[in-house]
Order: structure tokens, then C-alpha cells, then sequence
């Protein structure tokens, strides 16, 4: 139990950096809001070390401390539901071994941007906003595969989670 | 990476490249700006006519030379701000924060009638 606890503490403050760093580059990709996701590699990473729950935890935790420290209780709303709408679409997607690593990544950038196009056309209340849905989806797509095939080196580097966890 | 990754970053990505080309090459320079706050209509600009439109006191919407683009707004992150001006029937500024919504419509009507609300959607 406290292995998994220190395990668990160090990914999510390793994400919470990704996060911060990231803040500090904003909108460089030209599309205000579009982001690298750099801070997602850390729940894949935990998704196929330790599995669904440490992921989550990692994930949900990231989001709700990176937003009280850099960001406002407002984007905190976009990015937990873009976080768990990811999470869930990548835990069902590496249970099904049809992807590897980075397919799932693409599958969770492309989930976390219509999470959060969700979230805004119901805050928003209109549904002219899908406009934006091709252009989420291929910034998801593009980011996912980044973050993926980063994720991939990332695991072939690790040594495998304690047995004790 | 596996053969299925790459399929679905090919299958995905043309599909939605396609979606946004094809798009691109149906819109032309729309006619006037369709205000919505909160999913309520708020008001219609014709885009030939300079003027400066006050949203609720949380965004300033200007409109010069044919286009629009926010100038002011109280949300924090100021992306609406940032995502600059806009002339093209469909393109939209949005403020999540003030639930601004700004879009180009190809016909100048008084409350954005259906027809171009519809035509904006497909």
C-alpha cells in the first residue's frame, strides 16, 4: 500500500510538471487552446504499468491540483472532462489489444477534445460549436500520437512496477 | 507502433483533412455576425457597416473592413482575444468563460433566420 502511494505520488507530481511546463508555452501551435498534452504520457505510462485505478487517480488529481495552481476553477471543469472522457476511452482501448501504446494515445487525445467540446456546447448551450469538432478531432489525433509514441519509449525505459504494488 | 495505428491515423486523418478542406472551399466572405450569449440570440451585425457592439459588459466585439474580432473581454484566459479576426461564413469566436458565441452567416436578417443557422451546421 504505501509503495503504491509513493508510486502514485511521484507520476502525478511528474504530470503536474508536464503541466506547468507546457503553461508556459501557450497556443504555439496556432489554434488558441490547443495543447501538446505532454502531462497525459504520465497517465498512459501508469495505465499500462499499474492499471485503470492508479491511471485515473494520476489523472483526476493532475487536473484538480495543475488547475488550482496555474489554471482557474473554470478550466478545471474543461480539463476533468476531457481527462476522464480520455482515461475511460483508453482503459477500454488497451483491454482490447487492437492498439498499441501509441493508437491508444491517439484514441485518448481524440476522446479528451470531444470531452471537452462536450462540456462546451452544454456550458455554452450551442450546438453550432461542433463546428470546431474535424479540427478537435485532428488535433487530438496529432497530439495523441505525439504523446503516444513518447509514452512508448517512455515504458520501454522503465523496469516493470514492484510486485509488491 | 502497430499496423492498426497506422491505419487509424490514416483513416482518421484524411478523413477529417478531407472534411476541412472540402469545407474551406465552400465558404465565402459571409454577410454578417450572429451574436449568441447563454444560447439566446443577442443580436445580428451586417459586416459592410464598421461599428463596435458591447456584449453584456464582458466582451467588445469590433467590426472593421468586413471583419470581426473581439477586442476587449473580462474572461481570464483571453482566448477570444487570441483567436483573432473572423470574415468567412461558418468561422465563429468563442468565449467559453462569458458563453459568447460570434459567427459569420451568409445573410444579413435580423434575428439569423434558420436557413443560415442550418446552412452553418452542414
Amino acid at each position: 500500500m504505501k509503495a503504491k502511494t509513493a508510486y502514485l505520488g511521484m507520476f502525478t507530481a511528474l504530470a503536474m510538471i508536464l503541466s506547468y511546463v507546457e503553461s508556459l508555452f501557450p497556443a504555439f501551435y496556432g489554434i488558441p487552446g490547443v495543447k501538446l498534452g505532454l502531462a497525459n504520457s504520465m497517465s498512459l505510462v501508469m495505465l499500462y504499468l499499474i492499471g485503470v485505478p492508479g491511471a485515473f487517480a494520476v489523472s483526476v488529481i493532475r487536473v484538480v491540483l495543475s488547475g488550482f495552481l496555474f489554471g482557474s476553477l473554470f478550466s478545471i471543469a474543461y480539463s476533468l472532462a476531457g481527462a476522464v472522457l480520455s482515461i475511460v476511452i483508453m482503459a477500454l482501448m488497451s483491454r482490447m489489444r487492437f492498439f498499441s501504446v501509441t493508437g491508444v494515445s491517439m484514441c485518448g487525445g481524440m476522446a479528451h477534445n470531444i470531452g471537452q467540446l462536450l462540456v462546451a456546447v452544454f456550458l455554452v448551450d450551442n450546438l453550432n460549436l461542433f463546428y470546431y469538432l474535424p479540427v478537435l478531432l485532428l488535433s487530438g489525433l496529432l497530439t495523441g500520437l505525439v504523446v503516444g509514441l513518447l509514452s512508448a519509449e517512455i515504458l520501454k525505459r522503465l523496469p516493470d512496477a514492484p510486485d509488491s504494488l | 507502433m502497430k499496423k492498426a495505428d497506422f491505419r487509424l491515423l490514416l483513416i482518421v486523418g484524411v478523413l477529417c483533412a478531407a472534411l476541412l478542406v472540402c469545407r474551406s472551399f465552400f465558404q465565402s466572405e459571409g454577410a454578417a455576425v450572429f451574436v449568441q450569449v447563454d444560447g439566446d440570440i443577442y443580436g445580428t451585425y451586417p459586416l459592410n457597416q464598421d461599428q463596435t457592439i458591447f456584449i453584456n459588459d464582458t466582451n467588445v466585439l469590433v467590426i472593421a473592413d468586413g471583419k470581426a474580432c473581439m477586442s476587449e473581454a473580462d474572461c481570464p484566459d483571453g482566448l477570444c482575444i487570441r483567436q483573432g479576426s473572423i470574415s468567412l461564413s461558418g468561422t465563429m469566436i468563442v468565449c467559453l468563460p462569458n458563453r459568447v458565441v460570434v459567427q459569420v452567416v451568409d445573410e444579413d436578417s435580423e434575428d439569423g433566420t434558420e436557413e443560415g443557422y442550418d446552412a452553418v451546421i452542414g
